[in-house]
């Protein structure tokens, strides 16, 4: 029997539907044959203005394990993923693009989602930095913290720590002082109304990881779910897809898991297309069009899905 | 041209195609055939078969549903088998038996992203395919493919077929490919 029907068989017997497998190599040093274990996802694009059918987009992943056979043919199962491992792998794969399609929608759409007054007031401690920067051009590293209880010191440190790292602000003792990026998004600003809206939306869009796992400000998931939820199919088909209220808040569960609140629903729906950050024709949502074609630039720019190799 | 009429089941997400197609196959069994069998639930097949909702159904677990049809009176049960001719599918529709088909959708075939949808007819004459998808809401699951398309391109030499096995009638539809073997090979 030859290495390729073995694998075939023990693929056949371990894994899931959407698992591939590539023909086995031969390592001359360990006598070893390996074969990768690949996915071809497939992510069903449905479009209610056509209702009758359905796209099929594929995400390959190119990389959730490998299966050993040594020279009699026999798998070795210290160097092989079997199938619990592989299934592990694979949803970690899935999550990480998720994931990766929140940050590009994040963003890609960073001015429209500062303008939500929501979404804002989860900012206003960084509102406090800035707003002082803007009237005062720098901070005493005392006044930064005075009078405020352990919690808050503890927190308004890490904010002025990243707003140091984007180059916002700079530590020059004892004073935090504007930085080159403040002076850049400053120049650039038009109105001088805006400038805390342009300094947001910079943070949004290089930090919003950082802002949701390490800040917790897990409050804003919900606007960017559904935010994605938008982008998400429009990303893979590079076109608009025409979502009525029910399939947005199905693909919600189907993507997140949990259920929305249709009244809640709504309001996002409503808050994301007043600001821009979606279109909305008749009962139908579908993403902007610039919006789109920078998060699809975005997207081309990013590496292949993968687990790293074992 | 025959088409069977299939009581209508959506598939609850993404990765359920096969145990939604064994529920339908089996629903349609026990109300025509009569058949002694209680009706499974979609999860309790899913269960049965190990379908996953993130990576779908093992391919080798499709024939496990068997362990739950032991009873049944006559006696029914699946076989998997890979690939498969117009001619297989001719005959089981002729018997009455929809089958199960792992097949790819789209139009480009290459790398075989397998979705699971039952045929449930056939037209000689326009040499036509059937197949109902548990992916489309009731008014749109029922589609047709070219012969020559499905067979070669959608099920390919990868997919699987899974049949329907029913007592006589099965042992029937054997017969009946046996036959026309004989005939095409005469």
């Amino acid at each position: 029997m030859e290495a390729q029907s073995v694998i075939d068989r023990f693929a056949f017997k371990e894994y899931g539907q959407v698992i591939k497998v590539d023909p086995p190599f031969y390592n001359e040093k360990t006598g070893f044959y390996i074969s990768n274990i690949k996915a071809n996802y497939p992510v069903y694009i449905f479009d209610d203005r056509t209702p009758s059918d359905y796209n099929v987009r594929v995400l390959k992943i190119k990389h959730l394990g490998q299966i050993t056979l040594n020279d009699k043919l026999q798998v070795i199962p210290h160097f092989t993923t079997y199938g619990e491992e592989c299934r592990e792998n694979l949803i970690k794969v899935l999550d990480s693009w998720k994931r990766q399609a929140e940050n590009i929608v994040v963003s890609a759409s960073s001015n429209q989602l500062t303008k939500i007054e929501d979404f804002r007031n989860h900012f206003s401690l960084i509102e406090r930095i800035i707003d002082y920067l803007i009237d005062y051009n720098k901070i005493h590293n005392i006044e930064l913290t005075r009078y405020l209880n352990k919690d808050d010191k503890l927190k308004i440190k890490r904010y002025v720590n990243l707003l140091e790292e984007l180059e916002l602000v700079r530590y020059e003792e004892p004073y935090y002082e504007i930085a080159n990026k403040y002076t850049t998004i400053e120049s650039a600003t038009k109105n001088p109304k805006d400038l805390m809206t342009n300094i947001l939306a910079y943070i949004i869009e290089n930090r919003y990881p950082i802002l949701r796992d390490e800040f917790k400000l897990t409050i804003l998931e919900k606007t960017i779910s559904i935010d994605s939820i938008i982008y998400l199919p429009e990303m893979e088909l590079e076109e608009p897809i025409y979502r009525k209220f029910k399939s947005i808040s199905d693909d919600y569960k189907k993507y997140y898991n949990k259920n929305i609140n249709p009244l809640h629903l709504n309001q996002i729906l409503r808050r994301l297309e007043k600001v821009g950050a979606i279109q909305r024709d008749g009962i139908e949502y579908f993403g902007d069009e610039e919006l789109r074609e920078d998060m699809i630039t975005r997207k081309k720019k990013l590496g292949p899905l993968s687990i790293a190799p074992i | 041209m025959t088409i069977l009429r299939l009581p209508y089941f959506h598939q609850p997400n993404d990765m359920y195609c096969q145990p939604t197609c064994i529920k339908i196959v089996l629903n349609y069994a026990i109300d025509r055939f009569k058949i002694k069998q209680k009706k499974l639930t979609i999860k309790t097949i899913a269960k049965t078969i190990g379908t996953d909702p993130f990576w779908g159904t093992i391919p080798n677990n499709v024939e496990f549903i068997n362990s739950r049809l032991e009873k049944t009176k006559p006696s029914i049960r699946f076989k998997r088998q890979l690939s498969g001719t117009y001619d297989d599918i001719l005959s089981e529709i002729t018997t009455e038996h929809p089958v199960i088909a792992w097949i790819d959708k789209r139009e480009h075939f290459s790398d075989e992203v397998w979705h699971v949808v039952v045929i449930n007819g056939v037209d000689p004459d326009l040499r036509l395919i059937y197949y109902c998808d548990p992916l489309l809401p009731e008014e749109y699951w029922q589609k047709t493919s070219p012969s020559g398309h499905f067979i070669t391109n959608q099920l390919g030499p990868k997919g699987y077929l899974v049949k329907l096995i029913m007592g006589g009638v099965g042992q029937q539809t054997l017969i009946n490919i046996d036959s026309e073997k004989i005939a095409r090979e005469s």
